[in-house]
């Protein structure tokens, strides 16, 4: 599903990201990216959903080589792909029901699907209840919840989620990622970047470590 | 593109949340829109008026040789064949005498024959210089010739005259440019704005598969938007100040000539204006979002240009 070869990548000739990845992840996989700050976790998602372009190597997503996507085919490719950050990104002036339903629109789907499928995964996060606040009434745990909705909307086949946990106190952050659990059983690819030691140490899954842009671990039972 | 009823409903949706968001920004360059717009409309009213002034003034410009009327027929044939000869000449008109004495008669409403009893007008050509300077010299190359009755032409005040308007016209030409390009920018100003104020919403826009295009239009609707109104609200403003200055003028007893009809022409000028103002928002704000749209691709491309170690 995801497949990075001899991936290197820098922003700047004096500062690079990743050297030399070579990572392989299989549909439905769930999969930790841990990693001391500056390891190149955020920029390894960059490149699955096409925000950057590596110097050389390769990346395949749903077997097509990204670093040779045409620009016109980059909207298709993020359809498919959810993505979650650290600070929500969410528009304060829209409502819960607002942002989610955001995302279909944005890519022109019937008001028919909207009224079925948004109210449908806000009820799946747990925000049946919440469906007219505005984001500044809500926690930071209920406002990712919201952007899990807003990713998940579009039914991806895969999630990326970049330190989804990052804002949160402990307890709101094992609830996220069961719910992103939840959401890799029901078929997803999912992918948490995260340097979150209990987290990691709680769901004992796949958990690559990255560190100054290079793979030095990557275990299949996990663990910090 | 545009695909279903909820993509055009959503992009109606977001270019009213732009409005509502950058009311001031929104309307210090709308007012701009507007103002430029105006003095567009009435330059291009003058240089209307002007136009149809020198249309008019043409006539003065034209040289008519009248024949004698008593030659031979041959005659007549040569002086026709050496006339279309000319060089200088841009157009020629001939007006037989039966012709002429026919129009004579119906603008005066009188039978010349009836009293005169035979027909006293001569053999006519109307001549236009190409070269309306040279026209001296064009009528007395007439006058040499032999069977001419009588030469006649514009004064040469008139020529001097037509070249200082055509001189005024490209000057005009010159400033609507001027205008249009502000108000180009002004437009491509407000979108600007819109789109910064915007970039949270299209950064999210993007990462959820919008596609150029869906991300375009609110602002292309905004454009257009400014563009119309900004030309309609000029229009109208031109209608108040040219009804107000006619009734000025007609309560001082002042009567311009009707060179044009100014009820087809305002009609024109408004629909011009209108088209004008759609287009001008249209193109403006597609420089303004493509420039952003653009970065994001720019900043790829020179990541991928860089050279690593
Ligand atoms: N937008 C950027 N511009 C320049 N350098 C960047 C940018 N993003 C990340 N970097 C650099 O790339 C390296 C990897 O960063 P990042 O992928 O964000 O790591 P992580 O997410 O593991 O903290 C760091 O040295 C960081 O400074
Ligand atoms: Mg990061």
């Amino acid at each position: 599903m995801i497949k990075f070869v001899d991936v290197h990548l820098a922003y700047s000739a004096s500062t690079p990201a990743l050297r030399g990845i070579d990572l392989h992840i299989q549909k439905q996989d769930f999969v930790f990216l841990v990693g001391s700050t500056g390891g190149g976790k955020s920029s390894l998602l960059r490149c699955v959903y096409r925000e950057i372009v590596p110097q050389s190597g390769k990346v395949f997503v749903f077997k097509k080589d990204l670093t040779k996507m045409p620009l016109r085919e980059i909207p298709f490719l993020r359809r498919r792909i959810g993505v979650i950050f650290q600070d929500f990104l969410l528009l304060p002036q829209k409502t819960v029901y607002g942002n989610v339903s955001y995302a279909l629109e944005v890519r022109g789907a019937p008001m028919k699907v909207l009224r079925q499928r948004v109210p449908e995964v806000l009820e799946w996060v747990g925000l049946s209840r919440k469906l007219k606040s505005y984001p500044d009434e809500l926690s930071g745990g209920e406002q990712q919840r919201v952007c899990i909705a807003r990713a998940l909307v579009n039914k991806p086949d895969i999630l990326l989620a970049d330190e989804p946990t990052g804002n949160l106190d402990p307890e709101t952050s094992i609830g996220i990622v069961e719910i992103l659990q939840r959401v890799n059983v029901r078929g997803t690819t999912l992918i948490v970047a995260t340097h979150d030691e209990n987290i990691v140490n709680q769901f004992r899954t796949r958990t690559v470590r990255l560190e100054h842009g290079k793979i030095t671990s990557d275990r299949h039972e996990g663990g910090y | 593109m545009v695909t279903s009823f909820s993509g055009i409903r959503f992009f109606f949706k977001e270019f009213a949340e732009n409005l509502r968001r950058n009311p001031f920004v929104g309307l210090t360059h709308g007012l701009q829109v507007i103002i430029s717009l105006m003095v567009l409309g009435f330059f291009i009213m003058l240089m209307v008026f002007i136009g149809a002034f020198l249309f008019s003034l043409r006539n003065m410009v034209e040289v008519y040789a009248f024949l004698q009327t008593d030659l031979p027929a041959e005659r007549y044939v040569e002086i026709d064949k050496m006339l279309r000869d000319m060089p200088n000449v841009k157009e020629l008109q001939y007006i037989s005498r039966e012709d002429a004495l026919k129009k004579f008669s119906e603008s005066y409403h009188i039978s010349v024959e009836d009293i005169l009893e035979y027909n006293p007008l001569p053999p006519t050509y109307i001549l236009r210089p190409i070269d309306v300077t040279k026209i001296e010299s064009l009528a007395s190359q007439l006058e040499d010739i032999d069977g001419m009755w009588q030469v006649r032409y514009g004064r040469k005040e008139v020529t001097s005259l037509m070249k200082v308007l055509v001189g005024v016209q490209i000057v005009f030409a010159l400033t609507m440019i001027l205008l249009l390009s502000a108000t180009f920018s002004s437009i491509n100003n407000i979108i600007r704005m819109s789109v910064y104020s915007r970039r949270r919403e299209i950064r999210i826009m993007q990462l959820v598969g919008a596609t150029n295009w869906f991300i375009r239009w609110p602002f292309i609707i905004e454009g257009a938007f400014f563009g119309v109104i900004g030309a309609l609200a000029a229009v109208l403003i031109i209608y108040l100040i040219g009804e107000a200055v006619y009734s000025l003028l007609a309560t001082l007893q002042i009567f311009l000539p009707t060179l044009v009809d100014v009820k087809v022409m305002f009609g024109l000028l408004a629909l011009g204006m209108v088209v004008a103002g759609l287009l001008i928002g249209v193109v403006s704000s597609l420089t303004a979002s493509n420039r952003f749209l653009s970065t994001e691709m720019r900043r790829i491309e020179e990541m991928r240009n860089l050279e690593v170690v």
